[in-house]
């Protein structure tokens, strides 16, 4: 009797699913670049007990219908149980019943509000104990005290803006006014808010706004007269790439909250980045696409410890293992699923690098339901 | 309370039920085990301004995603109301809260839970609902009970009756005018404050000398 080697034999099948267009696109595509670039460099090194990952991709482009249909396509027809996938939290909660009914895995590497827990989801990003409390209170200790936010209308603006609003309040700042666009505001509205804000002279613009609104934005803010010098934009999704195409000049001094900062120096960010820019030439690594490639890499170690592709046998090895990652080390907290890591705050440079100004002591617990910011856990040193 | 509680869910094949949901795999789900379950349904999508007036129960999406939430709670329709949400993070919690939903179910639906959730929201509908009644009827009695009084005290103070007799002068007419005493009572107080007007009042004038 022969055994012909079959496509499933051969590799470990997993599935793609982000967004290539669509209102956030371009981030998406960074989820994507830095998931094929460890997949890549995994086989490269030989694949995970001798066998390659198999990947296949689809594209939902930014549509949440479209995502539980590629979801139920990988899962039902492409018989694939393990999904790298998902940005905006629509999009995550409408593939979750489809992953939960067919007990597969979802790797959600994007910071998002947090208040779930799905035991067929490993949350890779941070959530807002791991970086919106931290921006506050650098915003507030050293910025000023009055605050302007504007948001995209849906639900992480309304939760960023929510926390945002409870610790300025809390500690004697002031909300000047709190403003929410829909997700793909164009010039017009956007000049509006600009107008608000030249007219109410916060200290601080805290921005919410994603994808294509919240880059054209940042351009208009510059090219109406408005210093970030003076007045930054503050922000938790603002990052490398999206300053490349903004134009760096123009973002010299923005604020931005995140885990990741391509200007990190440490051996594996300098291989991370490395390998990056043999792929994809002048494109800057950022958050997002370091999240993507970390948790590919978080993932092919528990696949390796418990050589299946089985839910229960994948989560509880995930829990066990650890990454050093580009961002420093990454590990999945057994109690609730999401990642403890590390806080940073980085100030945008003219040539689009961020300076880290503050970073985190090491990496922080996620707490995914907590629902009071006190200052003490964090109070920036 | 046996009975009344097995009503609960014994006549939930006679009810209406009202799905106000976008079309989708979520909203099968919710429909399909109410179908199981065997409730008259009624799909409404979108929102609509007012709550539909013929449905006992009413599954009603709370989401973050879309403005036009519903704008009614449950304060002020007459029907069990089941919050279907889709977060639960603390600004959706709220938007839960303003609408003071018997019930929830949140996202990813499942068809198990619809049924006891539906029998729970229902059994606190009707609890409220008892309570309120209970409410509105010991408000009554309390001022019915402060009107009496008022007329005992006319009574005792112009008729010379003592509290007794007042109160037994009071619910005999009250029995043979098939009126109840707290009417009476609001009567001998009218007529005795309409005689005080007019200058006519003054009932100590014709107390016997003996009370003093």
């Amino acid at each position: 009797m022969i055994d012909l080697p079959t496509a499933s034999d051969t590799g470990w099948r997993i599935g793609v699913l982000f967004s290539r267009s669509g209102a956030t696109g371009v981030t998406e595509s960074e989820h994507f670049f830095g998931t094929a670039l460890a997949i890549e460099e995994i086989n490269a090194a030989g694949g995970v007990l001798d066998r390659p990952l198999a990947p296949v991709a689809y594209d939902p482009k930014g549509d949440t219908d479209e995502y539980r249909r590629l979801a139920t396509k990988l899962l039902v027809d492409d018989e694939i149980n393990v999904i790298f996938g998902c940005s905006r939290s629509s999009s995550r909660k409408a593939v979750l019943p489809v992953i939960e009914r067919n007990n597969a895995l979802l790797w959600y590497c994007s910071f998002y509000e947090g208040f779930e827990y799905s035991p067929n989801v490993i949350y890779t990003g941070a959530v807002p104990n791991q970086n919106s409390v931290q921006l506050a209170a650098y915003v507030l200790q050293n910025r000023g005290k009055r605050l302007f936010l504007v948001g995209a209308d849906y639900i992480y603006p309304r939760e960023s803006n929510r926390i945002m609003r409870d610790v300025v309040e809390q500690y004697g700042g002031e909300i000047l006014d709190e403003v929410y666009l829909p997700l793909e505001a164009g010039r017009e509205e956007l000049l509006d808010v600009i107008r608000a804000i030249r007219e109410a002279q916060p200290d601080v613009v805290f921005s919410t706004l994603v994808g294509q609104s919240a880059r054209l934005f940042y351009q208009l803010y510059r090219e109406n007269g408005i210093d970030p010098k003076v007045m930054p934009i503050a922000s938790l999704s603002m990052a490398e790439e999206e300053i490349r195409l903004i134009g760096p000049q123009l973002c010299e001094g923005h604020i931005t909250s995140a885990t990741y900062f391509s200007s990190l120096a440490n051996e594996s960010n300098s291989h991370f980045r490395a390998l990056w820019a043999k792929r994809f030439g002048d494109r800057p690594t950022s958050t997002w696409s370091e999240m993507a490639y970390s948790q590919v890499h978080l993932f092919a170690r528990a696949l390796q410890r418990a050589g299946s592709l089985d839910t229960r046998k994948l989560v509880e090895a995930a829990r066990a293992v650890q990454f050093d990652s580009p961002e420093g080390m990454i590990s999945v907290d057994p109690e609730n699923n999401h990642c403890a890591l590390t806080p940073r705050i980085g100030v945008c440079r003219s040539d689009g690098n961020f300076d880290v100004v503050w970073e985190g002591v090491g990496p922080v617990k996620p707490e995914p339901y907590l629902t009071t910011f006190g200052f003490t856990e964090f109070w920036l040193r | 309370m046996t009975s009344s509680l097995r009503r609960l869910y014994e006549d939930l094949r006679s009810i209406c039920v009202a799905v106000i949901y976008p079309p989708g795999e979520d909203r099968d789900v919710v429909v399909q085990q109410l179908q199981r379950i065997g409730c008259r349904l009624k799909l409404i999508w979108p929102m609509p301004a007012e709550p539909p007036r013929d449905a006992q129960v009413i599954f009603f999406r709370v989401s973050q995603e879309l403005e036009g939430n519903a704008s009614w709670s449950a304060t002020a329709v007459n029907a069990a109301l089941v919050a279907l949400s889709d977060y639960e993070s603390p600004t959706t919690l709220k938007l839960l809260l303003d609408t003071h939903a018997h019930g929830v179910i949140t996202k990813p639906f499942r068809s198990a839970g619809i049924f006891s959730t539906l029998v729970l929201a229902r059994s606190s509908q009707g609890f409220q609902e008892r309570q309120q009644g209970k409410i509105d009827k010991l408000e009554t009695t309390m001022k019915s009970r402060r009107q009496i009084e008022k007329a005992i005290r006319v009574l005792i103070d112009s008729q010379s009756m003592t509290e007794t007799q007042a109160y037994e002068h009071m619910r005999s007419k009250a029995t043979s005018l098939r009126i109840t005493v707290s009417e009476v009572a609001i009567m001998v107080t009218e007529a005795h404050e309409t005689m005080e007007r007019l200058g006519m009042g003054g009932g100590a004038s014709h107390k016997p000398p003996g009370k003093r």
